[in-house]
C-alpha cells in the first residue's frame, strides 16, 4: 500500500500546478470521479480499452484488480503532496554543488543519479513515512469507490474500524482496533526522529 | 538544476501533464452532458453541452443544503480556529508562567495522533453531549488543531520584543498590544493556518459521515458520496456535484496557489 512516487520536479510551473490540484479535492470528489471513470460499461477506462479492442476490465467489481484501480486514483489524488515536499527538499541543495558536477564533466542525467538522488535521502525517508502513515489511514476511497468489496479485498483498516463501530455496533471492538492503528501509527512517526534533525518540517 | 530540458524529458512531462489532467476533463465534460448522452455517446468531446445536471442538482436534490452546511461549518471552524490558536499562541511565546513547556509539548503531542483514531470516541463523548447529529458536531473536533498553535507561536517568537516594549511604555494593555500589533505582523501566518483550516474542514469526510445522520444536516462531502446510492446511474448529475463540491478549493487555489503550496510543504499535512 506504501505508494511513493517519484514526480520530476523539474518540470516548470503548468506541471506543478497540474499535479498539485487533485491533491485540493475532497476524497469523496476524487472517489466518485474514479468510481465513474472505472464504471463497467460507460467508464473512461472501459471505453479506452474497447477502442483500442482490448477486452473491459472490471475496474472496481473484479477481486483481483480493485486494490490496483484504488491505488491508481490515490496516486493521482496526492502525487502533487509528495511533489512539493521532493522540490522543497531539491531547493536546499546549493547550486555550488551542481556547478561543481558540471566542472567535473558530469552530463546531466549522472548529476540526477549521483547528486541530485543521494542527497534528496532525507526527503525520501521523510516521504516514505507520511505515505505510509496515510496509506494506514486511507478510507475515503475505498469507502466511496468499492466499499471495502468485491468479497473485502479492498477493506482497509479505518473502514473496517467504521464498519465495525458504526454498522455492527461493536464499539468496544473498534476502540481496540483504532488503538491498535494508533500504535502502528505512532511507531512509524517515531522513526521521523531517525533523521539528521537539520530542515525544518 | 537551471539547465534547459532536453526534448525527451520535456515530451514526458507533457505526457504527465496530460494523464493528470484527463480525470479532471472527463469530471467536467460529464457534468456537461445530457443524462442520454452519457449513455449512448462514446469518447467524443463533441457534444452540446448543457446546463441541466446542474440545475437539476439544485433543484431535485438537496445539493444547495449542503453547499450551505459545508460553508457554514468551514467558515467557522476557520474563524474559531485562528482566534483559539492565535491567543493560545500568544500566551506560548510571550508569557511566563510555569509548566509552559509542558503545556506546549503536550499540544505538539497532539500532532501525533491521527484524527482517524479519535472517531469512535468523539461520536460517543459528543452523543453523550447530546450533540449527535448537528453541525456543531463537525465543528468542535475540528477546532483542535495543534500544527496551528505551533505555527503561530514559532511565528509570533520571531517578532521583536522591542515593538511590543514601546506600546507597554505608552500604556497599552497586553490585549491592545496583541490585537495592534501582534496580529497585523502576523498576517502571513494566520492566513496559512486559515486555509489549512479551511481546507481541512470542507474536504473533511470521514468526520462528518459518522457525526452526522439525517441527510439535510450532510455536509458536501458526504452528500456527494450518497450520490452514488441514491442517483447510482445518474452519472452526469453526480459529476455536475463533485464540480460544484470543488468550486470553493478550486477558487482558492486558483487565487493562493504559491502559500498553499507553501503552508502545506511547510506542515506535512496529509489528508
Amino acid at each position: 500500500m506504501a505508494l511513493i512516487t517519484m514526480q520530476p520536479t523539474r518540470t516548470g510551473r503548468i506541471a506543478e500546478t497540474v499535479f498539485f490540484l487533485p491533491y485540493m479535492l475532497s476524497t469523496s470528489v476524487v472517489g466518485t470521479l474514479w468510481a465513474w471513470i472505472f464504471q463497467r460499461n460507460y467508464g473512461l477506462a472501459n471505453q479506452i480499452l474497447k477502442s483500442l479492442s482490448f477486452e473491459p476490465l472490471g475496474w472496481l467489481t473484479d477481486p483481483s484488480i480493485a486494490m490496483t484501480s484504488i491505488i491508481i486514483a490515490t496516486l493521482w489524488w496526492t502525487a502533487g503532496f509528495n511533489m512539493i515536499l521532493f522540490s522543497a527538499g531539491m531547493k536546499q541543495i546549493p547550486d555550488e554543488i551542481y556547478d561543481a558536477a558540471k566542472i567535473d564533466g558530469a552530463g546531466s542525467f549522472t548529476t540526477l543519479i549521483k547528486v541530485t538522488i543521494p542527497l534528496l535521502k532525507d526527503t525520501s525517508l521523510l516521504v516514505l513515512i507520511l505515505q505510509v502513515i496515510a496509506s494506514f489511514k486511507v478510507f475515503g476511497q475505498v469507502y466511496v469507490m468499492t466499499g471495502g468489496g468485491p468479497y473485502g479485498t479492498t477493506r482497509v483498516l479505518v473502514q473496517y474500524v467504521y464498519k465495525t463501530g458504526f454498522n455492527y455496533f461493536r464499539l468496544g471492538y473498534a476502540s481496540a482496533m483504532s488503538v491498535i492503528l494508533f500504535l502502528v501509527i505512532l511507531l512509524i512517526s517515531s522513526l521521523q526522529f531517525l533523521r539528521k534533525p537539520d530542515q525544518a518540517l | 538544476m537551471k539547465k534547459p530540458l532536453n526534448i525527451l524529458v520535456r515530451l514526458l512531462i507533457l505526457c504527465l501533464i496530460i494523464i493528470w489532467l484527463i480525470p479532471l476533463v472527463w469530471l467536467l465534460v460529464t457534468s456537461l452532458k445530457s443524462e442520454n448522452t452519457v449513455m449512448t455517446d462514446k469518447l467524443s468531446l463533441i457534444f452540446a453541452p448543457t446546463l441541466e445536471n446542474y440545475k437539476k442538482a439544485f433543484s431535485s436534490t438537496l445539493l444547495g443544503r449542503w453547499f450551505l452546511n459545508s460553508l457554514i461549518v468551514s467558515v467557522i471552524t476557520t474563524i474559531l480556529t485562528l482566534l483559539i490558536d492565535s491567543s493560545m499562541a500568544y500566551v506560548l511565546a510571550r508569557i511566563q508562567f510555569s509548566g509552559r513547556n509542558i503545556l506546549f509539548i503536550f499540544i505538539l503531542a497532539g500532532m501525533m495522533i491521527p484524527f482517524e483514531v479519535l472517531i469512535i470516541q468523539l461520536y460517543l463523548e459528543l452523543t453523550k453531549m447530546g450533540l449527535a447529529n448537528t453541525l456543531i458536531a463537525v465543528i468542535l473536533p475540528r477546532l483542535a488543531m495543534p500544527i496551528g498553535v505551533f505555527i503561530l507561536t514559532q511565528f509570533f517568537k520571531s517578532i521583536p520584543l522591542v515593538l511590543e516594549e514601546a506600546a507597554f511604555i505608552d500604556g497599552a494593555s497586553r490585549w491592545t498590544v496583541f490585537r495592534t500589533i501582534i496580529l497585523p505582523l502576523s498576517k502571513s501566518a494566520l492566513f496559512a493556518v486559515a486555509i489549512i483550516s479551511f481546507i481541512n474542514a470542507w474536504n473533511d469526510f470521514l468526520w462528518p459521515l459518522v457525526a452526522i445522520s439525517s441527510s439535510e444536516k450532510y455536509t458536501i462531502t458526504v452528500g456527494i458520496a450518497n450520490f452514488q446510492g441514491t442517483h447510482g446511474t445518474e452519472y452526469s448529475l453526480i459529476m455536475a456535484g463533485a464540480v460544484l463540491a470543488s468550486i470553493p478549493q478550486i477558487i482558492m487555489y486558483i487565487l493562493f496557489k504559491k502559500n498553499i503550496v507553501k503552508s502545506i510543504a511547510m506542515t506535512g499535512i496529509k489528508g
